[in-house]
């Protein structure tokens, strides 16, 4: 039994939002079931064969990618926005979620604008100097996908970071250890259920991404074709394959759900 | 030749000031006080995790002369002398004892122990053993392998106590370490206490409430006193 068990109330809703309750719940189900009865489980392994395959392989491999580089670039800033005090911190944090509320196609399109090859701000030196081109390759997936899946893992850190008792950071500086040491052993080892979170947030994001991915790296089949464009490509001419493969990552999604239970539904009230 | 820990100082936390004058010497000397009166920032401040605002913090040997600098004297922190020298915490030899212990939860009692002599450079399959012996020395052997949050108040104080006074501190401070405790518990420990400081040299500091505790472990009594408006909190010796 989790602590909720025995100290939930039983309360007596009125009847007309039970109703509204239920019609809202129906809301997000109906679209799975739909979802669910378009599946031919019968030729499911098949379906998702050849082309649905390659992009759901492509778009698990990028949205790894992708979330580690968020974590390389946003462990650190979410350390400096819990932590440090200065001017401007509140700002620097709405701008670092800018890409949460943004919509993903501007997002591409700042993306293009920044790291294009012929006119972006640092596409065409990074071109020119190290002949690194982004847009169109696989490389510019995992950069569009950590740009807009950033800010979750981002404030997801943040909270954490803010929430740890540094008593036990005062606690290990009296036992010897110096400063990095109690960030690697003592920081760090507390804030690792915000840290799956994020991650895990941070990768859904970063799967499910689409306005972002095709218009800064495209939609080139097995290079940036990720899962999301296949999808949307293939009810267009193959609709069997396009409802396997979305099943597919339903269920990939509902093991991010799994991951996160505990600490985001059932023992949190 | 006294050795000893000096404090001449003033302490700053926002609008609270404190000023503080003490000597302790090889001996324990309880810190008391109203709530609020500053006595667990005056330890924070002597541990290095806050640092003196003026003044001067050292701790060690004079000479017969008394004159500083002699062998094995160190100033831990003094924001007014031209260096202003200040040592950080993790190099300051002092071993703290918290109210509420703040044993690490994700290690269990003989690694939270170990945590110290890892950190002054002991390889790990020594530190555990060195750890298992200090856990024996304060009767939780059979906890090694326990996490915090599965041990009684009374035991994870224990696990605190060896865990703050295994590496061999040169100063210890502990902040209300019987406290939390029910009465059983607060009598075995304070016995237990007693014997433990009696065997360790240097300046020990106990912030108490309780009058058994002072009488039972303290040579001496520093009263912090309270006070309103703009006047600093100051530290006196009772008695």
């Amino acid at each position: 039994m989790t602590r909720g068990g025995a100290a939930r109330r039983r309360v007596r809703a009125p009847r007309a939002v039970v109703v509204a309750a239920a019609l809202g719940a129906a809301f997000i189900l109906v679209p799975f079931a739909g979802l669910l009865r378009q599946v031919r489980w019968a030729s499911f392994a098949a379906d998702l064969g050849g082309p649905a395959r390659s992009a759901l392989l492509l778009s698990l491999a990028s949205a790894v990618a992708a979330t580690a580089l968020a974590l390389v670039l946003g462990a650190p800033l979410a350390w400096v926005l819990a932590r440090m005090d200065f001017r401007g911190r509140a700002l620097l944090r709405a701008l670092v979620t800018l890409p949460m509320v943004l919509p993903p196609v501007v997002g591409g399109a700042a993306l293009l604008a920044a790291y294009g090859r012929s006119y972006g701000l640092l596409g065409r030196w990074l071109f020119d100097t190290a002949g690194v081109q982004l847009t169109f390759s696989w490389w510019g997936v995992v950069v569009a996908e950590a740009f807009v899946a950033m800010p979750f893992l981002v404030l997801a850190l943040e909270g954490g970071i803010a929430s740890v008792d540094r008593r036990y950071e005062q606690a290990a500086a009296t036992l010897g250890a110096a400063p990095t040491t109690r960030l690697a052993l003592v920081t760090t080892r507390l804030l690792l259920p915000s840290l799956a979170a994020g991650l895990a947030l941070a990768w859904a994001r970063a799967l499910g991404e689409f306005g972002a991915t095709i218009t800064f790296a495209g939609n080139i089949e097995a290079r940036t074709r990720t899962a999301p464009l296949a999808v949307y490509l293939l009810l267009e001419s193959d609709p069997r394959a396009a409802y396997a493969l979305s099943a597919a990552l339903v269920a990939v999604c509902v093991s991010v759900l799994v991951v996160l239970r505990g600490r985001w539904w059932g023992t949190r009230r | 030749m006294t050795v000893g820990l000096e404090l001449d100082g003033e302490i700053r936390r926002g609008d609270f000031v404190l000023r503080a004058s003490l000597r302790v010497g090889d001996e324990t000397v309880a810190l008391t006080g109203a709530n609020g009166a500053g006595k667990t920032t005056l330890l924070h401040a002597i541990a290095g995790l806050v640092p003196l605002a003026a003044g001067r913090l050292a701790v060690g040997a004079r000479d017969a002369t008394g004159a500083a600098g002699a062998a094995g004297y160190t100033v831990l922190d003094a924001p007014d002398a031209p260096s202003a020298p200040f040592v950080p915490p993790h190099r300051r030899g002092v071993a703290m004892v918290f109210q509420d212990h703040l044993l690490f939860p994700f290690l269990d009692a003989r690694d939270n122990v170990a945590f110290a002599l890892r950190r002054a450079g002991v390889a790990r399959g020594e530190a555990r053993a060195r750890a298992e012996a200090a856990l024996a020395d304060y009767g939780v052997a059979h906890l090694a392998r326990a996490r915090p949050g599965r041990l009684s108040g009374g035991e994870a104080q224990r696990v605190a106590l060896a865990r703050a006074l295994v590496g061999g501190p040169q100063i210890v401070l502990l902040d209300e370490p019987l406290a939390a405790l029910d009465a059983a518990a607060r009598r075995d420990n304070r016995a237990l206490l007693r014997e433990r400081l009696a065997a360790i040299r240097g300046p020990k500091l106990l912030v108490t409430h309780d009058r058994e505790d002072l009488a039972a472990l303290c040579a001496r009594e520093y009263r912090l006193e309270r006070t309103t408006g703009f006047e600093p909190a100051t530290l006196t010796l009772a008695r």
